[in-house]
């Protein structure tokens, strides 16, 4: 019996120690720890690309359409239920968190290059300027996230660390110090590299081009919304119009982009020019996205693997041009393929262009035009339950077909998408030369005569002086659709002028003809509500903006 | 490793070790029946002691017994528990009577059992008999209405598909899921086990009784007991077979295409008035195919459902079960196959097969005068399952939905579809973008197959050294392996949908998790006291779990038979491949359990559990989980001997907490994702730059959610146990959620998850059972109700709510379910409507405060939108609760009645105080969806209707806005079962045969309710994880099925 006592209590004690407390631990196979990260080229290149990819955002938050949608261009438009389209439009606001996806993103892209920022020491690069360029790289895309943010929402919350905090919105100089900070960061960082010198398979990168393109922009917005004249930069520096207009001089000069001979080969339909009528009787040829467009500076890339990554969120593909193709209905063009229908353009905008100008109709299809070819004919209108309908879609952003299916699809062959929504790919321009031109123009350099001749002679109109009031035209119908317009108008304070002007616009709304007023709220100043759930997140910190 | 072989040494040492006993004298005898049939397998103990023996097959017994004893008690399941002075006999023969009362079942309560009437926690032991009596085709139904404070619904109605289960109301948004074990091995479901195979089910409802398994039981505990091996037994052989055949059990009626066509003219004829304008009829002529005939009446369309619904759906089930033992050797098992064809999916792989296979056995290896020394045994179950292919899922992944939807003016089949190879028809002028859903089911799912295996098995040893110290070591597996195949032709339907190229994809998952369990227990009988012990060690690992799945295009073949990887001609650049191996979860336990009891009178357990987790960081890994229980039998004491009307009466109470664990793992980690941040850079648009983030906020401190209990109860048998009374009273509190509440966006990546909510489950359960005889006219009645009442009582962030899922009811719409403090989980959040505009003084009076109309634009047909916060404005700022999907009162009866050898079974349930949100169709994206018959309730003139607003093309504010136009009450009660039968051996009593049932059986025949949907039993919520929180949404998915059937029950 005393046995049996001892080894009762061997088993108790053998219970109570046999397992080591390493059973316990998990090894994550999956992830790698963020403290080891970023400690070669290849880890921040996969870091960069993260960023890179929060640029476009999916649904009606794609950058892009927002502005489109929000300027005197472009009507709400496609179905009678698609509110996002006409909550954007007509500044208000049915779902709490209409602008939560941008907002979302441009915050994901911020923590990201923050990562790259703090983390870059760690990285043993063998190549300097190697490392500079990637540095330069994160600046910018931050100063595109701050500026994206400072555009559609006005005052947001500044982080430049990789931290988690509930900070307040920060003072308009210190979000614009910290903007044109970033970009004056990105181009002294960045290698002066000649566009051609460029290799093709970094496509896609930005370069100290794009960044002295973008430092104007900001500058020109910063200073104009909010009437300053010079910016103090994040690191107390003054940034004076002088040293933007050397940068764009300087990009101008040396980045080795230029204009494209014909302003519509930029465009996927000119690549239509066999079925097309319009391409073909222009004798159009698509300049492609393989390195020969020296006019695009700063693009985003999509590919053939979009998908659902939920019911209603689309990865990978353009979908701005999902949501601003022609509403289609699923009816059959020869040459354009279904969309659904977003921002159909403002007759005024058709209208305003100047005689003879090739832009015109190398930017919108009017439906009832023949040289448009079989859509003239064929188009249905309603398609779908349209509404704002108008009969003009703009045709930089557009599904183009080919062969009867997405034009992507005929380029490069099998295993590209075969649905209609995931298989749009064209480059998303972001910043293209002309505009650099123009803003060169728009702040006084001394070859501002030259630069503002360089884009009207190119479509063959003849010159004028350059002033501020042509530079505005020539704005408009140059980067009609491409979001720019709507920040211009509140820098210019033209806002309220111009959306006076655009009422009673004739639509069709279901195939009834009716009028359509864009809407504009001056109270809110222009910009966008915050995401109602981040200002409750915020417990308070966070003030919703005026007028919302 | 070391672990076990640490064990091994223990056991083999115990294997050697002899004990001595005291000598003494042989006791033997027989024990039988009333009606003078033997009992084998009753228990013969020494009263006081735990020496004993089981009786053989022909009842008979021998005991060795000391000088000192005095008395022998006989004890068996179902008997009345018998005591015999022993004096100077050597002979003692007992006739055991049966126990009305069965007091002296015993009931699962954690690494052992208990008996029933010493119990002091809340459970529900269903006995497996009754499981299989159902006819069921997996067991989780049949607890429906028998167990109170369970609530069970089904997810959809289609075989082999899984029911929500929750225990005491819904504890945490995460998983609410209790804990399944069977026999001892811990498994994610048991919807794939044989009803025929089980022996019982006990439910552990509070934490004294679910606190032994600590952590993973804050949801509650599901014990299955598979059929176990039955010692000193002749071989029982028992056949069960059913063919049963299914029926839609609610039809929703759908439009014919006239109805359809009249309808949409209505919407077109509202939008012109609407906007003042002329009415521009719809030219359907041009629309849609054979309009002439369908004026004339002679087409009167598609009946789409029709042409899904599977005339022949039928069931059918056999099982084979054999059990048998000697004293040293005894084994159970069984072999069943059931085949069951869904109501939906005609011309699919609709079928659920699934064969289970079990073998469980046990051998005394040694054996000293009665006492078990060494004994081993094993169980196993290997269950093979296909699952139907049909999509059910949400909107956007649902046959069911694109078939109700359809519009009866798309024809079927084409009358000339040479050109496009199918003979489906194509997209409609009218709808070019509506695809055939009947052949957009048949392409995407038919040329499909899947097997599905899991073995669940285990080894013990029991070495019991000495009379009443027993250590059981067992361990157990549970491993799954499968594959699935799926070819999907080359099809065009409509404009945006076909496929250029065929597509074939290959699917393969395995993996198993080990628990290895380690308990030594102890019982010590002093007088009058009762003290047992139980101490133990578990360590359970998830050792692996791989998957790898891959998909090309263009096969060779191009036919289903050949549609493998290796046929493809090349690798597309949409092949997708992946693969992982998700092992190396693990968890560590000590636990301990003590009870002690005086002359069964006073009753009192305290236990004790210590859970490690891999999940936590260190410092955090470590949960503890106290319970106490105590229980008084009154009807022990002295001065409750003296009458006669209650019988027995136990009062009980227990306080505990339990744990759980389920959560993403590495939530403590920093670390980097590398989902969805593929970017491409370069010329070519096929290469990935993959891109790389900080996935998450990490969170060092997580760790365990925690349930707290307190429950009080009692057990009382009145009229001489005729009627039997459980009553319960409990508050749950579950603290400390595994929730990833939503965190600001401006972080940047994806909110921590952390411990950060809680809710109240307060409730009572009443179960009554009435059991008389009246000569040969048995009868029992049991009812149950349980009333639960579930509300938010903290979500630890700064916004305070959980969001639902947008876009449920209908693509367009906003998230509608939500948790909040003071309201249910996941409550319905919406307007509050207050009925129509019924006309122009009711528009001109639907203004604010100050005047000023709510909507400029509103007419009469409207809804009218409640200010709920009286600010003059109707926004999201109004929306309040309008519904709660959660049951408040849960009923169930059974009436069991026999007569000689008929017999009669009705089985009810019900659930009552819950709302239902309902659409059938996308209503604002898709405005030529088809619709029921409900449409005609629509408003269409002053005094039409209060409720439904009047229709249009275009989505408005009345149908976009999620109100509680939308919301119904719930309320049903069900008749889910009535089996009508024979047992022939009561007509030929010489059959050499235990039992011989013949029986029909209808199930849900009858439901009472006002809901008008398909099935007032919504178990649906969303099918995205992250959402399983929301129920009660009805979109019209799969329905339930009615079903006659024929059965035969043989025993031999």
């Amino acid at each position: 019996m005393k046995n049996i006592r001892y080894i009762s209590l061997l088993i108790l004690v053998a219970l109570v120690t046999s397992c080591g407390e390493n059973f316990l631990e998990k090894k994550d196979l999956y992830e790698v720890s963020d403290e080891t990260y970023y400690s070669n080229p290849e880890e921040v290149q996969t870091a960069l690309a993260a960023a890179y990819s929060t640029l476009p955002t999916t649904g009606v938050n794609d950058a892009l359409l927002i502005a489109n949608l929000m300027s005197d261009d472009c009507l709400g438009g496609g179905g009678s239920g698609d509110t996002g389209f006409h909550d954007i439009d007509g500044f208000t606001n049915s779902s709490e968190d209409l602008y939560l996806p941008i907002w979302q993103n441009c915050y994901k892209g911020i923590l990201r290059v923050n990562m790259i920022i703090y983390r870059i020491d760690n990285a043993k690069y063998s190549n300097e300027t190697e490392k500079n360029r990637d540095l330069g790289e994160a600046y910018f895309l931050r100063g595109v996230f701050y500026l994206r943010l400072a555009q559609i929402f006005g005052n947001v919350p500044l982080i430049t660390l990789p931290d988690a905090v509930n900070y307040p919105k920060a003072e308009t100089s210190a979000l614009f110090g910290q903007i044109l900070f970033d970009f004056k960061k990105a181009i002294e960082l960045m290698p002066s590299t000649k566009y051609a010198d460029v290799s093709t398979d970094r496509l896609g990168h930005a370069t100290k081009w794009a960044a002295e393109g973008f430092i104007a922009r900001a500058f020109l917005f910063y200073t104009g919304k909010y009437n300053v004249s010079d910016a103090t930069l994040a690191d107390g520096t003054t940034l004076t119009k002088s040293d933007v207009i050397a940068y764009v001089d300087d990009c101008v000069a040396n980045s080795g982009h230029g204009l494209i001979p014909d302003f519509r080969n930029q465009w996927p339909y000119a690549y239509a020019n066999t079925t097309y009528k319009y391409a073909v009787d222009n004798k159009l040829n698509w300049v492609g996205e393989t390195g020969d467009n020296v006019e695009t500076m700063f693009a985003l890339k999509f590919s053939p693997y979009g998908g659902w990554n939920s019911p209603t969120v689309i990865t990978y593909s353009n979908q701005l041009t999902l949501y601003m193709g022609i509403r289609t209905g699923g009816k059959s063009y020869q040459d354009f393929g279904q969309g659904w229908g977003g921002g159909p353009v403002n007759p005024q905008l058709f209208e305003s262009f100047e005689a003879g100008d090739p832009r015109k109709a190398g930017s919108i299809t009017d439906v009832t035009d023949p040289n448009e070819g079989d859509i003239s004919t064929k188009y249905v209108w309603n398609a779908d339950n349209s509404v704002h309908e108008t009969g003009l879609w703009q045709k930089k952003y557009t599904p183009i077909l080919v062969n009867g299916s997405g034009m992507y699809n005929a380029i490069l062959g099998a295993g590209t998408q075969t649905n209609y929504q995931l298989w749009n790919m064209q480059d998303e321009v972001l910043l293209r030369f002309a505009d650099v031109l123009l803003m060169g123009a728009e702040l006084g350099s001394a070859k501002a005569q030259d630069y503002f001749d360089r884009v009207r002679t190119r479509v063959g109109l003849a010159t004028k002086t350059v002033s501020l009031d042509a530079i505005k035209d020539e704005r408009r119908h140059e980067l009609a659709f491409e979001g720019l317009r709507y920040y211009d108008l509140l820098r210019w304070h033209d806002e309220v002028a111009a959306f006076a002007k655009a009422t009673n616009i004739k639509v069709q709304n279901l195939a009834i003809e009716d009028t359509y007023s864009i809407t504009y709220r001056p109270e809110t100043n222009g910009f966008a509500p915050i995401p109602e759930s981040q200002v409750k997140l915020s417990d308070g910190i966070l003030v919703q903006n005026p007028g919302w | 490793m070391n672990f076990i072989r640490s064990h091994l040494v223990l056991i083999l040492l115990l294997v050697f070790q002899v004990a001595a006993f005291a000598q003494g004298r042989k006791i033997s005898g027989t024990v039988t029946d009333a009606a003078n049939e033997s009992l084998p397998g009753v228990n013969v103990v020494v009263k006081g002691t735990t020496i004993g023996t089981i009786t053989d097959i022909d009842g008979k017994y021998s005991i060795q017994v000391n000088n000192t004893a005095k008395e022998l008690v006989f004890s068996f399941i179902g008997y009345a528990e018998q005591a015999v002075a022993i004096g100077s006999n050597t002979t003692i023969d007992v006739v055991l009577k049966e126990d009305v009362q069965q007091l002296n079942e015993v009931v699962a309560i954690g690494y052992g059992v208990q008996k029933k009437k010493l119990n002091t926690g809340s459970s529900v032991n269903v006995n497996g008999e009754n499981i299989q009596k159902l006819n069921t085709s997996n067991p989780i139904d049949a607890l429906k209405g028998v167990s109170a404070g369970v609530n069970i619904t089904q997810s959809n109605g289609q075989p082999g598909s899984d029911a929500k289960v929750f225990i005491r109301g819904v504890g945490t948004i995460g998983d609410a899921t209790p804990l399944y074990i069977v026999d001892g091995v811990s498994t994610s479901s048991i919807t794939h086990l044989a009803p025929s195979d089980i022996e019982s089910i006990d439910i552990l409802k509070d934490a004294a009784s679910a606190a032994i398994y600590g952590s993973r039981a804050a949801n509650g505990v599901i014990l299955v007991t598979t059929k176990s091996a039955k010692q000193n037994k002749r071989p029982t052989i028992s056949y069960d077979f059913y063919n049963g055949w299914h029926s839609v059990a609610k039809k929703p009626e759908l439009l014919n295409a006239q109805q359809y066509i009249e309808i949409m003219d209505e919407c077109n004829k509202n939008y012109y008035e609407s906007k003042g304008k002329t009415v521009r009829e719809i030219k359907w002529d041009t629309q849609v195919p054979n309009y002439d005939k369908i004026v004339s009446g002679e087409n009167t369309g598609t009946d789409w459902l029709s042409e899904m619904i599977d005339k022949d759906a039928y069931v059918q089930s056999h099982a084979v079960n054999i059990t048998g033992g000697t004293k040293m050797s005894s084994y159970s098992m069984g072999f069943s196959r059931l085949d069951e064809v869904g109501v939906v999916g005609k011309g699919t792989n609709n079928e659920y097969k699934r064969t289970n296979i079990r073998l469980n056995s046990d051998h005394v290896l040694w054996e000293n005068k009665g006492l078990n020394i060494v004994k081993v045994g094993e169980t196993l179950s290997f269950t093979n399952s296909h699952n139907p292919t049909v999509r059910t899922g949400n909107i956007y992944w649902n046959d069911l939905h694109n078939v109700m939807v359809a519009s009866p003016t798309l024809p079927m089949y084409a009358e000339d579809n040479s050109d496009l190879a199918t003979p489906y028809h194509y997209a409609t002028n009218w709808n070019s973008s509506e695809a055939n859903p009947i052949a957009l089911m048949i392409y995407n799912t038919k040329e499909s197959t899947n097997s599905n295996n899991s073995i669940l098995g285990s080894f013990y040893t029991e070495i019991q050294p000495i009379s009443n110290l027993v250590y059981r070591s067992q361990f157990g597996i549970n491993a799954w392996y499968g594959n699935s195949r799926s070819y999907v032709p080359v099809f065009t339907l409509a404009k945006e949908t076909f496929t250029t190229k065929d597509k074939v994809s290959q699917s393969m998952s395995q993996g198993y998790n080990w628990t290895f369990t380690n308990t030594i227990s102890y019982k010590y009988l002093l007088g009058k006291h009762e003290i047992s012990g139980l101490v133990g060690n578990e360590a359970i690992r998830n050792a692996q779990s791989l998957s790898l799945s891959t998909s090309n295009e263009e096969t060779i073949f191009g036919d289903y038979e050949h549609a493998y990887i290796d046929n493809a001609k090349t690798i597309s650049s949409n092949t997708s491949i992946s693969g992982r191996d998700d092992y190396g979860w693990a968890m560590l336990s000590y636990f301990g359990r003590l009870s002690y009891n005086y002359d069964e009178k006073y009753m009192f357990t305290a236990v004790l559990r210590a859970d490690g987790s891999s999940k936590f960081s260190e410092g955090h890994k470590w949960g503890v989980f106290p319970s106490v229980s105590a229980g008084w039998v009154a009807t022990n004491e002295n001065f409750m001997k003296n009458q006669s009307v209650i019988s027995f009466l136990k009062i009980r109470g227990s306080w505990g907490q339990n744990g759980n664990q389920n959560v993403e793992d590495y939530q403590y980690l920093s670390t980097l994702s590398y989902t969805d941040a593929t970017y491409y850079f370069g010329t070519n648009k096929t290469i990935k730059t993959l891109g790389a983030y900080p996935a998450r906020v990490p969170n060092y401190d997580i760790t365990w959610e925690t349930s707290e209990q307190t429950d009080l109860g009692f057990d009382a048998n009145f009229f001489k146990s005729k009627l039997n009374i459980s009553f319960d009273w409990y508050r749950k509190d579950t603290r400390d959620w595994l929730v990833e509440a939503p965190a600001l966006a401006s972080y940047g990546t994806d909110p921590a998850a952390i411990n950060g909510g809680s809710v109240r489950n307060t409730g009572i359960e009443i179960v009554a059972s009435w059991h008389q005889n009246i000569n040969d006219f048995k009868y029992d009645f049991t009812a149950s109700l349980s009333k639960n009442k579930n509300y938010v009582i903290d979500i630890a962030n700064e916004e305070k709510i959980i969001h639902g899922e947008a876009n449920v009811l209908s693509q367009g719409t906003s998230e509608m379910s939500r948790v909040e403090p003071n309201l249910p989980i996941g409550y319905f959040w919406g307007y509050k409507t207050a009925g129509i505009l019924q006309n122009d003084v009711d528009v001109a009076n639907y203004v604010n405060a100050d005047g000023v109309p709510y909507f400029k634009d509103s007419r009469p047909g409207d809804v009218i939108f409640v200010d709920t916060n009286k600010d003059g404005k109707i926004s999201d700022d109004d929306k309040v609760m309008i519904g709660d999907p959660n049951p408040d009162v849960i009923i169930g009866f059974q009436l069991n009645t026999s007569y000689k050898g008929a017999y009669l079974q009705v089985s009810a349930n019900g659930m009552f105080g819950h709302q239902i949100a309902k659409s059938y169709r996308s209503f604002v994206d898709s405005p030529k969806q088809n619709y029921t018959t409900e449409v005609y309730n629509r408003w269409h003139g002053e005094g039409t209707s209060n409720k439904m607003p009047i229709l249009t093309t275009t989505p408005t504010r009345n149908t976009i806005n999620v109100s509680d136009i939308y919301i119904e009450d719930g309320d049903f009660m069900r008749i889910s079962n009535i089996t009508l039968g024979y047992d022939f051996k009561a007509l030929f009593k010489q059959l050499p045969i235990g039992e011989a049932r013949l029986y029909v059986s209808g199930k849900n025949l009858f439901t009472f309710t006002k809901y008008s949907g398909m099935d007032p039993e919504v178990g649906y919520g969303s099918s995205n994880k992250d959402y399983d929180w929301q129920s009660g949404i009805d979109l019209g998915l799969y329905p339930s099925a009615r079903t006659y059937l024929i059965g035969l029950s043989i025993t031999f």
